[in-house]
């Protein structure tokens, strides 16, 4: 009997092990890096290097903590970093040092995470948009925000608050941030262990199921962001605590390091498969990396290109675990050398392309009768889906284009306002091209902002002012371009990494290449010829006015022309369709992702000639714009459906706007948030009109 | 206890349509407590939509339901759980990373004092479940995802019942159970029947029909044809009913002459090998045959024909083409113009078509390439080709501009097929064509298979429908666990010696 009991619970063992196998290798690698730690440092670990690491690793865990949620059911949340940022300021700027205000501010602070987190849940559980794009969209609202409050860092946290979270609970035997990490893990077993904590795991792991069962998904979805917003506000007030006053941009920089510490915390990206515990794991895990670093005196500038790498090598190491796609493509490819070598002979019969031969096609079609009156009526007629996508961002244009005459009169608006915005149009013109063709494969590219400023870093480096030295220095860093993007694609469909996550964490990449190439300094020249191109004179227009009438038709012409435009938008609709047309997925894809690396080098190049320099920073203006004119353009979110010229139109009102605000007194944060709400509105509506 | 006269559930006219396509057509039906009653019809005749209406995934656009004579408005599937009815749905609605136990229970599963998940109310309650419905060989710790697809399908049902219902749906609950299974369930359903459980039993086999259930509905083209006592009617009958024709009016004239004698098949295959699904499959297609692929669901069909397309890579085994042996690492391999193999797949909505692009978009993509000039499309060739496409197809020629979203399912099919005529292959997979098209539709894809056949073309055809196989094919080929167990032709070819082999090869009694 007892024997019996005794083995039944060793299965269960054996299978809850199995099941829990993220958390045991988060347990693992945690273990493997505090063994190399306690190694590589002289001494033996004391009882304030256990404070200090769970002091530093607190606000990491925490947001951590709130993104796993998220995850878990499911869905993605990239407002994380700047939630922090703005709850750290209010606080900072509010707080007193009286005990009443301290209860007061850390109940409202957890308040405000929330109340961002409803927002979120909101579009993403009741409108059901994507729940990246609300996360993108808040992310910036809330950054556009928080520079309104506190456009420098300022405020101040109280030293007995900080002492609060970074002192001694018992001295000498337990530390408060190892106190508040214990609250939290406790409350995140406590709802674990409760119906809407299965039913946060059911909702990720099939929600069609989960509702089939009666599980209301939608609820969930919503308390999910909720309850991650209140993760967040904890966060921050521990960062707040640390920090000792308000940073508006303090944490920008956190995504990167929140998804290594979810995916290092044995969470499944796709949802269903996880916890919060393996989280808290997760984050001290990439702050012991960090540290080792730090110890062995690398350099500063590759902590980032860590973080990424151990953020990919995490994803890889939990892909590598289950039937990964790059397993099928190993086959495939044995498969492909063996039709090419092994059936070379029945080759030259079988594998003949017929073309239709002109005669063969018979020209005359059918007579439609729903195709009747004037040409001009049956081409409304056949056009009528790609117009209601693309006309409203022009009649916007034409409403921006109206108040700008109201505002400024008419010796503003005229031909060289017309030039102006046109010119100042090409940045978003070409970047809308290529974050277009990458969302309308489904996909998103957030590698844009350090590739514009790398490519323009890069440019002023190789030619340094020489002309002659621009004709090799272009295409050179135009190629780079290309071939960052074909890695993205490369890491997307051979190892299906989430697009997302795969261009974050180039972003975290190239910023350190970056540094390191630059010293962190702005170096080199830009050529004068490049600053013509962009700011000179032809028949009263800039050359690069007629380069983008060139742009937008090349444009035009790939996405409705060519076969690979099909495909792009096939892909867009369904991969498993596409595959089974007879459509390339894979090589269709990475080449998308290097055209829009490719789009954004050339931007970094234009951006250098027009502004005569190149800084560090100079790409970072640019990433939500370009979703927003993709958005605003009339391009599906979800993939699948969109127009170049849309997009055109987009970049053009998007331009005209962001000049009308910098010419009245409105504060250039306030177009940050404008820009959010943008896309949530330009999300909304097409979303109406894609259901017939 | 309730009047007996009133039923447990009644469903007084109702509609609904999807975009273009009339899923339901002013329905009614009724059924009383203690009665199994089927739902019968074809693929796209509506049964699922009646389920999903009365669990409350969907909502109807007009009619009234009843339950127990109190109107109600079944808006989600708790509502539906809290006036007793239970579902146990064909795609079956488990969640993969969940255990056993925590599935049975969801989303009701037993608290403790201070309001948290009692694990061990849990263990006990799932334990007594499992003995309760014989299912102890199951292990509740196990997570879902590492079941096969019986077992999955045997929790499924467990846990309607266990939900203790008043009203029952069960929506094709034998579809992936084997013989000795099927007889646990008609145990289970004995049992509520005894209490007094009103169910409704959706299925295709017309043998378990008979055995289960009292009286049948027949739904057609979303509309309700004959309601009547089981006894009351001959299988010639139902079927005729089922279908709205006679069987023999239906199918085109298959062809006379024996495939084979001389030249090579058109496409061949030997021993293919792929893990868990294909264990040596070996046969050949002729030019000018309709051969027939029969099997329950998950005996390895469809990963076959996946694998015919280059769509799977195969461990092993070989495929050849005119005698000529050929190697597919892709579908791309499979559609060139020399090997012209084409694939119907099964589900038009996520394999078939992209419903928001336009229906010449959707033709034309396998054959882009012989538009294209130089990267240019030569729009005005690509128009002409599809649209002499869709006319022998008779679809109207607004496809060419309008989604495919708004035309009939069964128009969506033809565009799902015309995608592969269009590319002149000889060689064409079919994967259950007819699934959720109209009767008429149907008619026009049997004569086209017809068509294709007597221009020379080779046709493999899997269809859930077992008497589409056999008025359709010269050859069937039976499906079991990912071997071939029988081939059937001419007089052997019937749908009893069909379904006989598709459970297993067991004695013919325990079939009929």
């Amino acid at each position: 009997m007892l024997a019996q009991k005794n083995f039944f619970a060793l299965t269960r063992l054996s299978l809850n092990a199995r099941r829990s196998s993220g958390f045991l290798i988060a347990v693992v690698v945690f273990s493997l890096f505090f063994i190399v730690v306690n190694i590589v440092i002289p001494r033996s670990i004391s009882y304030s290097d256990i404070s200090h690491l769970a002091a530093n690793v607190g606000p990491l865990a925490l947001t951590a903590m709130g993104e796993t949620i998220i995850i878990l059911c499911g869905e993605f949340d990239l407002s994380a970093g700047p939630v922090i940022s703005f709850i750290n300021v209010i606080v900072a700027y509010n707080i007193r040092d009286r005990a009443d205000s301290f209860i007061i501010w850390l109940i409202a602070a957890i308040l405000i995470g929330a109340a961002i987190g409803a927002f979120n849940g909101f579009f993403v559980a009741f409108m059901r948009i994507q729940s990246v794009v609300v996360t993108l969209a808040t992310m910036f609202i809330v950054e556009g925000a928080t520079l309104l409050i506190s456009p420098n860092p300022g405020g101040n946290i109280p030293k007995s608050f900080m002492q609060l979270f970074n002192g001694n609970v018992i001295p000498g035997v337990l530390p408060s941030p190892v106190l508040v990490l214990l609250i939290a893990a406790l409350i995140w077993t406590a709802i674990r262990r409760t119906r809407f904590g299965t039913g946060l795991y059911a909702t990720g792991s099939d929600a069609l199921a989960a509702q089939a069962n009666g599980i209301p998904v939608r609820r969930i979805r919503f308390l999910a962001f909720v309850l991650s917003g209140c993760f967040y506000g904890a966060g921050a007030l521990f960062l707040s605590a640390q920090v000792g006053n308000g940073q508006p941009l303090i944490g920008s920089g956190m995504l990167l390091q929140v998804f290594a510490a979810v995916i290092l915390g044995g969470t499944v990206l796709s949802g269903g498969r996880g916890g919060c515990v393996g989280t808290i794991l997760g984050a001290c895990t990439i702050l012991m990396i960090v540290n080792l670093l730090l110890i062995m005196e690398v350099p500063l500038y590759y902590i980032t290109i860590a973080e990424s790498m151990v953020l990919i090598i995490a994803i890889l190491g939990s892909s590598f675990t289950r039937g990964s796609s790059i397993f099928s493509y190993v086959k495939f490819a044995s498969a492909k050398w063996k039709s090419l070598w092994e059936d070379r002979k029945a080759r030259s019969a079988l594998f003949h392309e017929a073309r239709p031969r002109l005669s063969d096609i018979n020209w005359r079609m059918r007579e439609n009768d729903e195709l009747q009156g004037s040409w001009w009526q049956k081409w409304k007629t056949r056009n009528r889906d790609t117009l209601r996508l693309v006309l409203p961002a022009y009649a916007f244009l034409i409403l921006i284009l109206a108040a700008t005459y109201i505002v400024f009169g008419r010796k503003v608006v005229n031909q060289n306002y017309v030039n102006s915005l046109l010119r100042l149009s090409v940045f978003l013109s070409v970047l809308g091209l290529g974050q277009g063709l990458v969302i309308m494969t489904g996909g998103f590219d957030l590698s844009i902002a350090q590739l514009i400023s790398f490519s323009g870093v890069l440019l002023a480096g190789l030619s340094m002012g020489s002309n002659l030295s621009a004709a090799w220095a272009i295409p050179v860093v135009l190629l780079m371009g290309a071939a960052v993007g074909a890695l993205n694609g490369l890491g997307i469909v051979l190892f299906s990494i989430p697009p997302i996550i795969m261009t974050m964490a180039m972003d975290g990449i190239i910023h350190g290449v970056l540094l390191i190439y630059t010293g962190g300094k702005v170096i080199g020249v830009v050529p004068p010829s490049l600053i013509w191109f962009v700011n000179g004179h032809i028949l009263g227009f800039s050359p690069s006015v007629f380069f983008l009438m060139i742009w937008v038709i090349a444009g035009i012409f790939l996405l409705t022309r060519t076969q690979f435009g099909r495909w792009i938008l096939a892909i867009g609709n369904s991969k498993t369709v596409a595959r089974l047309s007879g459509v390339r997925v894979g090589m269709t894809l990475i080449i998308t992702y290097a055209l829009s690396g490719l789009c954004s080098a050339l931007t970094g190049v234009l951006l250098a000639g027009f502004t005569n320099f190149a800084n560090l920073s100079m790409g970072r203006p640019y990433l939500l714009p370009t979703i927003a004119v993709v958005f605003v353009g009339g391009t599906l979110a979800t993939g699948g459906r969109g127009h170049y010229l849309g997009i055109f139109g987009g970049a053009v009102l998007l331009t005209a706007m962001g000049t009308l605000i910098s010419g009245t007194m409105i504060p250039i944060a306030a177009r940050d948030v404008i820009m959010g709400l943008l896309v949530l509105v330009a999300v909304l509506t097409i979303r109406e009109k894609a259901i017939p | 206890m309730s009047d007996p006269k009133t039923p447990a559930i009644e469903v007084i006219s109702a509609s609904k349509r999807y975009d273009a396509t009339i899923a339901l057509d002013d329905v009614s039906m009724s059924i009383h407590e203690g009665e199994i009653h089927a739902l019968l019809g074809e693929n796209g005749a509506g049964k699922s939509t009646i389920v999903k209406i009365l669990s409350g995934l969907v909502q109807a656009d007009s009619g009234t339901i009843k339950v127990f004579g109190v109107p109600v408005k079944l808006s989600t599937p708790q509502v539906a759980h809290r006036l007793g009815i239970q579902t146990a749905y064909q795609e079956i609605s488990l969640i993969p990373d969940l255990t056993v136990g925590q599935n049975m229970l969801l989303p009701y599963q037993p608290l403790n004092a201070f309001g948290f998940l009692s694990n061990r109310k849990a263990d006990e309650l799932v334990k007594e479940h499992l003995q309760r419905y014989k299912l102890e060989s199951v292990s509740p710790h196990t997570e879902v995802r590492n079941l096969d697809l019986a077992t999955r399908q045997k929790i499924e049902i467990a846990r309607a019942i266990a939900r203790k219902p008043r009203i029952l749906l069960l929506d094709e609950p034998t579809s992936a159970l084997l013989s000795s299974d099927v007889k646990w369930l008609s145990e289970l359903i004995a049992r509520l029947r005894d209490d007094g459980v009103a169910i409704i039993f959706i299925s295709h086999r017309l043998a378990e029909i008979r055995m289960f259930c009292e009286k049948i509905t027949i739904l057609r083209n979303g509309k309700n044809i004959a309601t009547f006592k089981t006894d009351d009617c001959s299988d010639e009958e139902i079927v005729r009913l089922v279908i709205g024709r006679s069987l023999d009016a239906i199918f085109p004239a298959k062809p006379t002459r024996p495939p084979g004698e001389k030249g090579y098949p058109a496409f061949s295959c030997r021993n293919l090998q792929l893990q868990n699904h294909l264990n040596g499959i070996s046969f050949d297609l002729w030019p000018g045959e309709v051969l027939g692929i029969a099997g329950l669901q998950g005996m390895g069909q469809v990963e076959l024909f996946h694998a015919l397309f280059g769509d799977i890579i195969v461990s092993e085994g070989t495929i050849e083409r005119n005698g000529k042996k050929i190697t597919l690492a892709s579908p791309v391999d499979a559609i060139r113009s020399g090997i012209g193999i084409s694939m119907v797949p099964q589900d038009r909505k996520t394999e078939g078509i992209f419903p928001e692009l336009s229906g010449s978009v959707n033709v034309s993509l396998p054959i882009l390439k012989r538009f294209s000039h130089l990267g240019w499309l030569n729009l005005k060739a690509e128009q002409s080709a599809v649209d002499m496409t869709l006319s022998r197809l008779n679809v109207h020629p607004r496809a060419l501009y309008k989604s495919c979203a708004s035309f009939s399912g069964g128009n969506q099919q033809k565009i799902s097929i015309a995608k592969w005529l269009i590319t002149g292959g000889q060689v064409m997979l079919m994967l259950d064509p007819t699934r959720g098209v109209d009767v008429g539709t149907k008619y026009e894809i049997y004569s086209l298979i017809g068509e294709l056949a007597r221009e020379g073309g080779a046709v493999l055809f899997y269809s859930s429908e077992v008497p589409e196989l056999v008025g359709l094919c010269t050859r069937v080929l039976v499906m079991y666990r990912g071997t071939i167990v029988a081939e059937l032709t001419r007089e052997e070819l019937t749908e009893e010696s069909v379904m006989r082999a598709a459970l297993g090869n067991v004695p013919s009694d325990a079939v009929s």
